[in-house]
């Protein structure tokens, strides 16, 4: 029956967002967050830039970024996020959001999880963690990240 | 170039009015501003109309009512800096000859509750739980800590300052003070920032009538020179506002208050130690210290010992947000350029009532918003 064999079918996992993650998503452990690099001016972006929005060029070139960084900012979520938050609810688990200053020269938007509120401060060393966050309506895994205090 | 009079001033009062339609919030304040230039609709010659809220040809649904005279009505949007290009685009017509009366008028009438946060962020972000509104600017606020040693109790400074003075402006929405330790202890809405130091969304309108200056006293006794209005979008990694996924490390230019300050004060010849009272954007207590930086009122990382000393006080050397700023106003986001500049005016005037400061000559009104859109205006009696 179609059903039992959709069933049976081991999830797909597919990106959160397009040309975010270096692939393929089979070991996630090894998935690096992707990024593009000016060949000009030596900006650096996250995903797929085609031109680059501080000098113009069209010259870029794919880069992986580095899997760990430093946090530059921070700040607290006590509540849920607005909107079809997908992270855990009930009961929502508060977690940290920050820039995460990477070796390339630029710094990241994420969530910071894992981390203890008391002892989060600017400047901690932190560690990319790529994972499955939730399955969509048609069964995909859907991969995205987070940052967590690096491990020694 | 031509100087530009502000002869008739209209404002709504900001706030929640239930059914009432965005057309009668905006036309009472348009009535209230040709009112005060001695004129009637018929001898407007062009409209702009700023709103970020409002359906299509908003220009037209207001105005039209008023007499379908065929004028140019037209329609502007740039976040919250939508007003200061209404204004812009009105000194525009008449600086070019295009005209002598233009209106520019900003109206808002924002949904209810919290904002649908697919309407500024990308799918992936929302669902990362990277959502969460003021966090940008408590972000912002934790590293400027972090670098300046600004404190959590100077940022309540400002949220204390702005709910007083807010007390003496009818047209606020909150007209209440709050003690420091009642906005220290509301609820923490994205730390470090309180509930009672940000602005709510909501509706509203403002109104103002421009000419030539050397024709501005056949309409007003006391008109009002715009001496500069600019309005800029923010430079390459220079503005950490919603719905930015990543900052440079490596580039950091100018923020936009900064560059459209920078601008106004050449294009007025003055710079900030002329300036007598400023309205500024105070979206949270956090963002009217980092604009006492960005628009020179103090050097980088002195914003909170300004605040400290009392400068931006009502009865100090400069007062910020004598109106009780976007915290107690309320922020309809169209409207609200128009409504500081409807402050200033009455200020340089002498009409702004129990809030009148003593003989200011000079005033600055600063807006900025969405994607970084930003607009100083300058206004001089």
């Amino acid at each position: 029956m179609e059903t039992k064999e959709t069933s049976q079918k081991q999830p797909k996992r597919i990106p959160i967002r397009e040309d975010l993650f270096t692939a393929p998503l089979d070991n996630l452990g090894q998935v690096r967050l992707k990024g593009s690099r000016c060949r000009d001016c030596g900006e650096v972006f996250m995903g797929k830039a085609t031109t680059c929005a501080n000098c113009s060029s069209t010259k870029l070139e794919d880069l992986t970024l580095s899997n760990r960084g430093t946090l530059w900012t921070y700040t607290l979520i006590r509540y849920q996020p607005p909107g079809d938050y997908k992270g855990q609810v009930n009961p929502f688990i508060p977690f940290a959001e920050g820039l995460v200053e990477l070796p390339e020269g630029i710094r990241v938007l994420a969530p910071v999880k894992e981390c203890d509120f008391e002892r989060i401060r600017i400047g901690m060393p932190l560690e990319l963690v790529v994972h499955e966050l939730f399955q969509d309506s048609d069964g995909n895994q859907v991969v995205a990240f987070y940052f967590r205090p690096a491990s020694a | 170039m031509q100087k530009i009079a502000i002869v008739g001033i209209g404002l709504h009062k900001f706030g929640r009015f239930g059914d009432k339609t965005f057309q009668q919030i905006g036309q009472e304040a348009v009535k209230m501003a040709l009112q005060d230039a001695n004129i009637g609709w018929r001898d407007v010659q062009v409209a702009y109309l700023s709103s970020q809220y409002l359906p299509s040809t908003a220009a037209a649904r207001v105005l039209k009512p008023l007499g379908e005279t065929g004028i140019s009505l037209v329609d502007v949007e740039a976040a919250c800096a939508s007003g200061g290009v209404a204004v812009r685009e009105a000194m525009n017509a008449v600086q070019s000859g295009f005209c002598d009366l233009a209106l520019a008028v900003g109206v808002e009438k924002m949904p209810r509750g919290f904002m649908d946060p697919m309407a500024n962020f990308e799918r992936w972000q929302v669902q990362m739980g990277l959502s969460t509104n003021p966090s940008y600017w408590a972000m912002t606020a934790r590293r400027h800590m972090h670098d300046y040693g600004t404190t959590e109790l100077q940022l309540s400074k400002v949220a204390y300052k702005n709910h007083k003075n807010s007390v003496d402006n009818p047209y606020s929405m909150y007209q209440k003070e709050f003690k420091i330790e009642e906005i220290m202890a509301s609820p923490i809405v994205c730390d470090p920032i309180h509930l009672l130091e940000i602005c709510a969304p909501n509706e509203g309108a403002g109104a103002l009538v421009l000419c030539p200056w050397e024709k501005a006293h056949k309409y007003n006794s006391k008109p009002i020179a715009i001496e500069a209005c600019f309005h800029t979008v923010a430079m390459y990694s220079s503005d950490f506002r919603v719905p930015i996924e990543s900052m440079s490390a490596r580039v950091s230019n100018p923020g936009p208050a900064e560059v459209a300050s920078q601008k106004a004060y050449e294009a007025a010849g003055m710079g900030p130690e002329d300036l007598d009272l400023v309205e500024l954007q105070d979206t949270d207590a956090f963002c009217e210290l980092m604009l006492y930086e960005e628009l020179g009122l103090c050097k980088v990382g002195e914003s909170g010992k300004l605040i400290d000393e009392g400068v931006t006080e009502r009865g100090g050397r400069l007062p910020v947000n004598v109106s009780g700023g976007l915290i107690s106003k309320g922020e309809p986001v169209g409207a609200s350029h128009l409504g500081q500049i409807a402050e200033i005016a009455w200020q340089l005037r002498g009409q702004a009532g129990k809030r009148q400061i003593p003989n200011p000559k000079v005033g600055m009104a600063q807006v900025v918003g969405a994607r970084g859109n930003c607009c100083v205006t300058i206004l001089k009696k």
